[in-house]
């Protein structure tokens, strides 16, 4: 079960933000309703002390998941600072490939290659053109892991 | 250990990029500098602050593409950073190879020499003696290097040295890396 | 300036080239007019700006077409050797801007060529490459507005300029009836 999608900017600043309700397909106004909340905050300060932690223990180790007894949170880094995170329940496995498509397909196309979009997010912007929207609903519903 | 950096840019290049003509690309490009020299009175300063400033906006989206074809993460010395530029970068772009020649003592600059360049085949300057000593006809590159770079935290100097189209007997940009920018942190870390 | 066309090896570059050069075109071009339209005090801002700007992107996109045919029937030559079309007729050259045009330019080619005969020809692109992954934070209302104001000139003078290398005075104008369908009216002297 996926529970949530969150998107972080090179600015610390959650980008995006969708909550997945049980079995049934999720209205839009859960789309970037967590953003600014202390949950967002927390996440991202979560992951980032323990992305470091890892550079710490060694070279070139990244972070990829972790997990707790209810939840795991899939991670991935680009090398320019977006951090792609997916929260799912404890049992779930390596979603390392949806997250790969979420960035190098989805976010690739609807927004680097958007024209209409921006690349470079100010304080507050958040991702919110549909193509985007659908798309990772539709990649992340799809998904073995999403039920 | 070193990576085949040539094979995964002609990789790349060959399976993982729609195609164009390149001349295609020439023409528009052409088109563009023609009309910014136009509608700056062949300032030809402020063509090239104008290329250079379109090219930076260019290379902030072209480095995420860039970044999700190849997986690479950042690099771990400026001379890594020169040969993935030179051989896939380039490559995967441009589908043209240059050579990275002068790499300082210090590690922090070198050169990249283009044996062709896409952007000006078959291009000839404005005869009014004045584009041949001022004009930067590719500047755009030094932008998409500029803005791709600084994405990935690099603050590198790009400019031209020399440009066949104006008659030096090469064409060369020379990068040098300023500083490496710190990563954000958000409010409350130390 | 006469170009002369080497047969170069493998002469392609990555689409996305073009692609995000086109993106950048049409920021600076909406810009720029911001500037000229503040520049000359102009009273009617928003009409001003909006065929100024026409202008910008569209004379690049000229440009480009008054080279296009020589270009495009070099490729042909080079490619299989088969006799020239015939431009005897207008009907046959906006056959050729409907396939060869069209298909080298954007990937495909237009769906469907109206005419009546008498100078007025309309070229539907069902789903015209440009501007298919436009898509607005704000909403289809705006994309609709952003696409009409920014990314329709460059195609219309591409048109236009093609057209005038084959003698025929036009003035084309784009509609977006149902994104991302594009239709072109031509409007031609002969």
């Amino acid at each position: 079960m996926i529970y949530s999608f969150w998107i972080f900017d090179r600015h610390c600043n959650c980008i995006y933000n969708r909550d997945f309700a049980q079995h049934k397909p999720a209205s839009k106004d859960t789309v970037n309703r967590n953003n600014d909340k202390d949950e967002a905050k927390l996440l991202f300060g979560a992951i980032f002390s323990m992305s470091r932690l890892s550079s710490k223990l060694s070279d070139g180790n990244v972070l990829q998941s972790f997990r707790t007894g209810k939840y795991k949170a899939h991670l991935k880094e680009t090398a320019t600072g977006l951090r792609f995170i997916l929260i799912s329940d404890s049992n779930v496995g390596d979603l390392s490939g949806l997250l790969n498509q979420l960035y190098s397909d989805l976010y690739l196309n609807t927004i680097v290659k958007n024209g209409l979009s921006p690349v470079d997010f100010k304080e507050g912007m958040v991702i919110k053109n549909m193509s985007f929207i659908n798309g990772a609903d539709e990649l992340i519903t799809q998904n073995g892991d999403f039920i | 250990m070193s990576k085949p950096y040539k094979l995964i840019g002609e990789d790349v290049y060959k399976n993982r990029t729609e195609k164009i003509n390149s001349e295609l690309f020439t023409l528009t490009y052409g088109s563009v500098v023609a009309q910014l020299c136009r509608d700056y009175n062949n300032d030809y300063k402020k063509v090239n602050e104008q290329l250079e400033s379109m090219g930076y906006n260019i290379g902030i989206r072209l480095i995420e593409e860039f970044l999700a074809k190849t997986n690479f993460g950042r690099c771990i010395n400026f001379k890594e950073t020169a040969e993935i530029i030179s051989k896939v970068g380039f490559k995967m772009f441009l589908n043209t190879t240059p050579t990275v020649d002068n790499f300082s003592a210090d590690g922090k600059q070198f050169n990249l020499i283009l044996e062709d360049n896409p952007l000006a085949e078959f291009v000839e300057l404005p005869d009014d003696n004045k584009a041949v000593k001022e004009l930067w006809y590719s500047n755009v590159l030094v932008g998409v290097l500029k803005g791709a770079l600084q994405m990935v935290q690099l603050d590198v100097d790009v400019s031209f040295v020399k440009d066949i189209l104006r008659g030096d007997p090469s064409t060369e940009i020379k990068l040098r890396l300023n500083k490496i920018l710190k990563d954000e942190i958000p409010a409350g870390e130390d | 300036m006469p170009l002369e066309y080497d047969l170069l090896a493998d002469n392609t570059i990555n689409k996305s080239c073009l692609e995000y050069l086109l993106i950048e075109t049409a920021s600076i071009s909406h810009e720029a007019t911001v500037q000229v339209c503040d520049n000359e005090n102009v009273r009617d801002h928003e009409q001003a700006t909006a065929s100024a700007e026409g202008n910008l992107t569209e004379e690049i996109g000229y440009n480009i077409g008054l080279k296009l045919v020589d270009y495009l029937l070099y490729l042909q030559k080079g490619k299989n050797g088969t006799g020239t079309p015939k431009f005897d007729q207008v009907v046959n050259i906006m056959k050729f801007v409907c396939k060869n045009v069209w298909e080298s330019l954007f990937g495909r080619q237009i769906d469907n060529l109206r005419t009546n005969h008498r100078g007025t020809y309309v070229l539907v692109d069902r789903s015209f490459t440009m501007i298919s992954r436009l898509d607005s934070p704000l909403g289809v209302q705006d994309t609709l507005n952003q696409t009409r104001k920014h990314y329709l000139w460059y195609p219309c003078g591409i048109i236009r300029g093609l057209l005038e290398s084959l003698d025929i005075d036009s003035t084309v104008q784009a509609e977006v009836t149902e994104f991302p369908s594009v239709s072109f009216h031509i409007q031609t002297s002969k």
